[in-house]
């Protein structure tokens, strides 16, 4: 197993600096640079990080790809991608200065490939003074990661005279069996702590709120636990279908997609114990401790649907099975509700309801606590007959905020209470405009800031959540539900046998 | 982003101005909720200051929902008018702050100001204006806060030392636009051969203000812990050149003409691009409200200024 580069001292002008980016001198490696993860979030990404100042003075981009293209080809390149996905425009001033930072090397991904690679980054070290720091960003296919990261290890680019850091993007892994093997070989020229496994639903401003308000805030943690939770929901909505990924989306279905990783994630994130520090391990530590404590979903507790015909937000949506390039007798499952358990002190008894479906009544990600009921309520019953239970629901998109249901007095002559809802929208406070996940994400990982990555323990454990229940559904069909409803009725079952009810987002 | 709305209103009674912003809110009406984050008090002594306060709270709203009290000394009886303003965001978000001016005598003004403050908010100090520390408005006024803003270009490096007797934690707002000069020439030393270099580093040289210069000089020799030299030059209003001399060796932050950008240049290395032009002073301002603690690395500097 590799190690880190010894940290050279550091600069004394530096320290205090209220710069807030990153400092380091680095070369930013992108392999797949002329693909569509590039063009469409990596470039714009990094340009913004320039835009805001956050850069490191001495940075070059690297671009490595099949592709014959030349240094002002990709800076072409580079510029239409800008202009096309960037939420900035491009400033034409800036862009000179950034443009000159864009390097392009053409080859396979293959030793002879990474030695004429090597043999550029140690130019760009020389002239441009980056003091052979790396960040490697697999911008291409999962199935390129093994060859690619072998080929580093041969021709020594995981040790160049600065710091290593590898990205790779999800998925890490079809199975856990296929997530260690992943592993077995990243771990081989890459220590832990030089993987940045991303998932870009972590560098969101809106999920890293969770850690805001449930670790900033005294008066909520102390509800915080079964005591005083009935149960909590978590719902991860999209009112679109497979649309052109059907491919993509057969070999994945909605556990891969989404469950296994976004809304794990989210889970963790609300369950897991407060950890010592802001700081990568001991968050990481608190959210693998929290994932071990969680029982493996099983077929019992679990409903799974495939969307049929039907109409989102007025406009009419055909069934899954009527996608392009979806067989006919496909039965991947676009849609699960399931049960989740943890056996811990804070959690046990009370269950988490996940729901996670495509071409549901609306896009929505949100996080609804419902408390237990008041233990004695001294009112007539008819005056309570309107009041629900207090809710907390976070929402993470779209609409972030915050809102509480809790009982009040109508303004009658007879004595009713009602449930109203307070509503906290963030943008009523900070009108400041949110950067992209992926802008988040490669700063951090230029930072060596791994708080936001998924670790490989916490891969590990979540497809051993996961995995019983795939194995169990690669055979039988999901429930058809209608397009633009929230799911099939045997989800709405899943929660009624127990004596609760999804709330409607 | 647009701005949605504002009312405002005038009286000579502090005790409506209340019920004045909850209508220019929109009162019962809307019910809304406010979203209000900090205090922000504003001397501005003369009308070309509360212009450009103005001009400043229009910038800083968006990111800071505030309730300013913009305090002006004057004769007479005591005036006030109100105003709320809300932006919109993207996804129709709305942020509102509250304004109230305030014209009153020096002697009236800190109790005018003490009674319009949001109750269990900080309190920032915004003192615009010549300022020393033998007590006075500056001194009430800067009782009352967490912070005081003050900008070295308008009161002196002396009427910034005096902040610090006033009030404990001090932000200064030309101090607060170097911070790109400060980020390219400690970008100068990034390498590890370079880190070396700035052992012999023992004079630098600057093109620029007196202030910004003797800030650089004071941040550098805080920083290195030695005795820098300062060279000065040149009448511009703006920095235009930073260059250390370290042995033979030559290390040098420039401006290009009059673009955000400038060049930084090491030896040895291609010459870089690098961002040097300071963020509009409102944006400085806006920043400033983001904290609260003191600044130790300006404490630091001012002192070996």
């Amino acid at each position: 197993m590799a190690t880190t580069a010894k940290r050279p001292a550091p600069n004394p002008l530096r320290a205090g600096l209220r710069v807030g980016g990153a400092s380091d001198p680095t070369v930013f490696v992108i392999y797949g640079a002329s693909g569509d993860l590039s063009q469409r979030k990596l470039l714009p990404a990094i340009y913004n990080l320039a835009v805001r100042g956050l850069l490191p003075n001495r940075f070059a981009v690297i671009g490595y790809s099949r592709r014959e293209m030349d240094n002002d080809s990709f800076r072409e390149f580079a510029r239409t991608a800008v202009e096309k996905f960037s939420r900035t425009p491009v400033d034409d001033h800036l862009w000179q200065a950034f443009a000159e930072t864009l390097h392009y090397q053409s080859g396979s991904f293959d030793e002879e490939g990474f030695k004429v690679l090597g043999d550029r980054l140690e130019a760009i070290d020389a002239a441009h003074g980056t003091g052979g720091n790396r960040v490697y960003y697999l911008s291409t296919p999962a199935s390129f990661f093994p060859v690619i990261v072998q080929a580093m290890g041969a021709t020594k680019l995981n040790k160049p005279p600065g710091f290593a850091r590898v990205v790779i993007e999800k998925p890490f892994g079809h199975d856990l069996a296929t997530a260690r093997e992943l592993a077995d070989v990243v771990h081989r020229p890459f220590s832990e702590r030089q993987i940045f496994r991303i998932d870009h639903y972590l560098g969101k401003e809106t999920v890293q709120n969770i850690f805001a308000f449930r670790f900033a805030n005294a008066i909520f943690e102390p509800v915080w636990n079964n005591t005083h939770v009935d149960h909590v929901q978590i719902t991860v909505g999209e009112s679109i279908g497979v649309e052109h990924r059907a491919a993509f989306y057969e070999e994945t279905g909605v556990v891969r997609d989404i469950v296994q990783n976004h809304l794990l994630q989210v889970f963790a994130l609300v369950a897991m114990e407060p950890p010592a520090a802001f700081d990568a391990d001991p968050i990481r530590d608190e959210k693998a401790k929290l994932l071990r404590a969680t029982r493996p979903m099983t077929l019992e507790n679990s409903v799974r649907g495939q969307y049929g015909e039907g109409y989102v937000a007025g406009e009419q949506a055909v069934a899954y099975l009527e996608e392009p390039n979806v067989p006919p007798d496909s039965n991947t499952p676009t849609y699960i509700a399931a049960k989740l358990e943890i056996d811990n002190w804070r959690w046990a008894g009370t269950p988490f309801y996940i729901r996670a479906g495509k071409r549901v009544a609306k896009r929505v990600t949100e996080v609804a606590v419902q408390f237990k009921r008041p233990p004695h309520l001294p009112f007539p019953t008819d005056a309570v007959e309107q009041l629900e239970a207090n809710a907390l629901v976070l929402r993470i998109q779209p609409d972030e905020g915050i809102s509480l249901r809790f009982g009040a007095k109508a303004p009658t002559p007879t004595l009713a209470l009602r449930t109203v809802n307070m509503d906290f929208l963030y943008g009523s406070s900070f009108l400041a405009e949110v950067p992209e996940a992926y802008e988040t994400l490669i700063l951090d990982a230029m930072r060596g800031d791994g708080t936001l990555f998924t670790r490989q323990d916490s891969v590990e454990r979540s497809w051993e959540l996961v995995d019983p229940l795939l194995e169990r559904w690669r055979k039988g069909t999901p429930q058809v539900y209608e397009s633009g409803s929230w799911g099939p009725d045997l989800s709405d079952e899943l929660l009624a046998r127990e004596g609760r009810r999804w709330r409607r987002p | 982003m647009a701005q949605a709305m504002s009312g405002d209103g005038e009286t000579g009674d502090l005790a409506a101005v209340e019920s004045m912003l909850r209508a220019a809110r929109g009162g019962d009406r809307t019910g809304s909720v406010r979203a209000i984050t900090l205090n922000l008090v504003v001397h501005a002594p003369d009308s070309e200051r509360i212009e450009s306060t103005l001009e400043a709270l229009e910038h800083v709203g968006p990111s800071h929902p505030l309730r300013a009290i913009v305090a002006t000394p004057a004769e007479g009886e005591l005036r006030a008018s109100v105003a709320s303003s809300c932006w919109v965001g993207a996804s129709d978000r709305q942020v509102c702050s509250e304004r109230v001016l305030v014209a009153a005598s020096a002697r009236a003004l800190p109790s005018a100001v003490t009674s319009l403050l949001v109750p269990d908010l900080p309190v920032f100090l915004w003192w615009q204006g010549p300022l020393d520390h033998t007590g006075g408005l500056a001194a009430e006024l800067a009782g009352l806060a967490s912070r005081v803003v003050v900008d070295s270009g308008e009161c002196g490096l002396d009427g910034v030392a005096a902040a610090c007797i006033l009030a404990e934690s001090v932000a200064d707002l030309a101090w607060a636009g170097l911070l790109p000069w400060r980020d390219a020439v400690a970008g100068l030393f990034d390498g590890p051969s370079e880190i070396k270099a700035l052992e012999r580093v023992k004079a630098v040289d600057v093109r620029g203000p007196e202030n910004e210069a003797r800030l650089m000089a004071g941040w550098l020799r805080s920083a290195l812990g030695t005795q820098i030299d300062l060279h000065r030059e040149g009448r511009s209003h703006h920095l235009e050149r930073v260059t250390m001399q370290a042995g033979d060796k030559e290390y040098l932050v420039a401006r290009a003409g009059r673009g955000r950008l400038g060049s930084a240049s090491v030896p040895g290395l291609l010459d870089y691009s690098v961002v040097l032009a300071p963020p509009a002073r409102p944006a400085l301002l806006a920043d400033e409200l983001s904290r609260l603690s003191s600044d130790r690395l300006f404490e630091q500097a001012l002192e070996a200024a």
